[in-house]
């Protein structure tokens, strides 16, 4: 774990009372028209059908959310510490769009049913390729151009692969049903879905939180990095692994959820400063509340059809990379040399 | 004569077969200011790199008693500390936070900053003259401050060597002499230290030792009058040089091409 100055543990504290909040909200929103009290009572003793709608419904969706939330929110903020750019974010480096290719071609020919443990894999097979080709492409200079084109070149070949998968799908039933579950959403998941996985949630943010050091002295470029004892192929390593392992394993559980990893960590700079190592812990909170809101958010849109939280994030996400791009015009045509 | 920090014995470093470092031998001791002078190409950025351990090296090569390739990473980047050419900064950071950074390799992964290293913090920032601005962003700094927050971070290290690759570029001539003379005192104050430096007037001025490099070789390893004489230039650089008496002593003025 990073040092942590007074604000920043404080700052952590007043995201984990928010993301607690939230979770209350999350666990007595939805349809079934139970009352706020009368929801957390049936979490509490689990009786009848208002404790499965909780326990079994509503409780995993939450847990969920936020498991969801952090990784994106962890993930973007390491990428961008290993990168030493604001604007490294899984979905910019097709990384999702990859776990989601992977994770179609296994539902969608009937390979594995969605609850076991080949889901998750076959996500995190694919983000792996996505995030180390990335790596590798990008080189020791990780210049934010070559970057950026190489993210955008594997984001639109796992689009591709998609495209193919679903164009090839044998049951246009089952084509119709990983469209939608693409779109990502976190609807009508249970608990089996939280058990496969929260593991690698857990495993992917040790290996992100572990390179915090390494992110912090890379914040003086590789070769001093290198001199002030700093493992950078182990670094890399444990950033792509760590990324792929969660990233995959959310957009198994989840399909496509992308922007997350971008907006936490920008909102957590201005509170914390740059430090790359100080942005983690709170990018991962930042996350965990964003995704919980706009979770939230889609339950009580009125609509016939529940909205997608991944086309939410997608919405607010763009235009907020959009007007950052803006902002930080200066800084990032300074980091592009 | 203290016994030497630093050994290279046929160091040599290799680039896809092709000797970048080519069999280089000296000694680096306690005390000293050693210039590292040479054309573009030369090998001298290599050399430096291979030392602080950026690139891997062949040879006889030893810090203090035990291989250099031997040395765990944090136990070399303790005693080894390297400023790498031009000042990168990728993030805004408060400069004190930058110089935090040299403290690195003395911490634990999970602690905060110890008693000893804020002092060396607080005396790098106090000796490199930035604590008017320690607090203040360094990407928004000039790059004369920049460059002495880079200095700053190099010195909290407090590593028994010092290896700074080019820190006069690109800075104003009260600037160049600022960051020698701190290289220097740090020298005085019992480092060795390695400074590559283009401009030969001022190795000649602080310097108590040059190394040439050429093509890869050292060529040279004399005192600044031997190293830097008008022959040596003119074979080595193919410049004109004269020297002159700026009242401290003889330095080497180039005044044109061959």
């Amino acid at each position: 774990m990073p040092p942590m100055n007074r604000r920043d543990i404080l700052l952590c504290a007043a995201l984990a009372v928010l993301l607690a909040a939230l979770a209350l909200v999350s666990l007595v929103t939805g349809q079934a028209g139970l009352t706020p009290a009368a929801a957390l009572s049936a979490l509490f003793d689990g009786q009848g059908p208002a404790g499965i709608i909780v326990r079994e419904i509503r409780l995993p969706r939450t847990v969920l959310a936020i498991g969801i939330g952090a990784t994106l929110g962890l993930s973007g903020a390491a990428l961008q510490g290993l990168l030493r750019n604001p604007l490294a974010e899984p979905a910019l480096f097709g990384a999702p769009q990859a776990a989601a290719a992977a994770t179609s071609l296994v539902i969608a020919f009937g390979l594995a049913p969605v609850t076991s443990f080949i889901a998750p894999l076959a996500g995190i097979a694919g983000a792996l390729l996505s995030v180390g080709g990335l790596i590798l492409i990008a080189g020791r200079r990780a210049s934010l151009t070559i970057t950026l084109l190489a993210g955008l070149a594997l984001a639109s070949f796992a689009g591709a692969m998609t495209a193919l998968i679903l164009n090839l799908a044998p049951n246009p039933f089952i084509a119709l049903e990983v469209a939608f579950w693409l779109l990502g959403s976190l609807e009508d998941r249970s608990t089996d879905h939280l058990i496969i996985a929260l593991p690698f949630f857990l495993v992917s943010w040790l290996m992100l939180m572990l390179g915090a050091k390494a992110y912090r002295a890379l914040s003086l470029g590789e070769e001093a990095a290198i001199s002030l004892g700093v493992n950078i192929p182990l670094t890399r390593l444990l950033v792509v692994a760590g990324v792929a392992i969660g990233v995959g394993a959310a957009v198994a559980v989840s399909g496509a959820i992308g922007f997350v990893g971008l907006v936490a960590p920008h909102l957590v700079r201005r509170a914390v400063g740059s430090d790359p190592a100080r942005v983690l812990l709170p990018a991962a909170l930042t996350g965990a509340v964003l995704l919980i809101a706009a979770d939230i958010a889609v339950r009580l849109v009125p609509a016939a059809i529940e909205l997608k939280i991944g086309v939410v994030t997608a919405l607010i996400g763009v235009p907020f990379f959009l007007r950052m791009i803006f902002s930080e015009r200066r800084i990032l045509e300074g980091s592009a040399r | 004569m203290s016994d030497p920090v630093f050994t290279a014995e046929n160091m040599t470093v290799r680039f896809g077969g092709r000797p970048i470092v080519d069999h280089v031998s000296f000694e680096l001791r306690k005390g000293e200011m050693v210039a590292l002078v040479g054309p573009n190409g030369a090998g001298k950025s290599t050399l430096l790199r291979a030392i602080a351990g950026v690139e891997a090296s062949r040879g006889k090569v030893k810090l203090g008693d035990t291989r250099l390739a031997d040395t765990p990473p944090r136990e070399r980047a303790r005693k080894i500390a390297f400023m790498p050419q031009g000042h990168v900064f990728h993030w805004p950071m408060p400069a004190a936070d930058v110089v935090a950074l040299g403290r690195l390799p003395h911490a634990d992964h999970f602690s905060q900053l110890s008693k000893a290293d804020e002092a060396a913090i607080a005396k790098a920032i106090a000796i490199t003259g930035i604590a008017d601005f320690a607090q203040r962003t360094v990407t928004t700094l000039s790059g004369g401050e920049q460059a002495r927050v880079a200095l700053a971070r190099l010195l909290a290290t407090q590593a028994a060597i010092i290896l700074a690759d080019e820190p006069t570029v690109s800075l104003d001539p009260k600037h160049q002499l600022v960051v020698m003379g701190l290289l220097r005192q740090a020298a005085r104050d019992g480092g060795a230290v390695l400074a590559v430096v283009h401009d030969l007037t001022l190795a000649a001025r602080f310097c108590d030792r040059v190394l040439v490099m050429d093509k890869g070789k050292l060529v040279g390893d004399a005192t600044p009058e031997k190293a830097l004489s008008p022959e040596r230039l003119s074979a080595i650089f193919g410049v004109d040089a004269v020297m002159v008496d700026t009242g401290e002593g003889m330095v080497p003025m180039v005044r044109h091409p061959l």
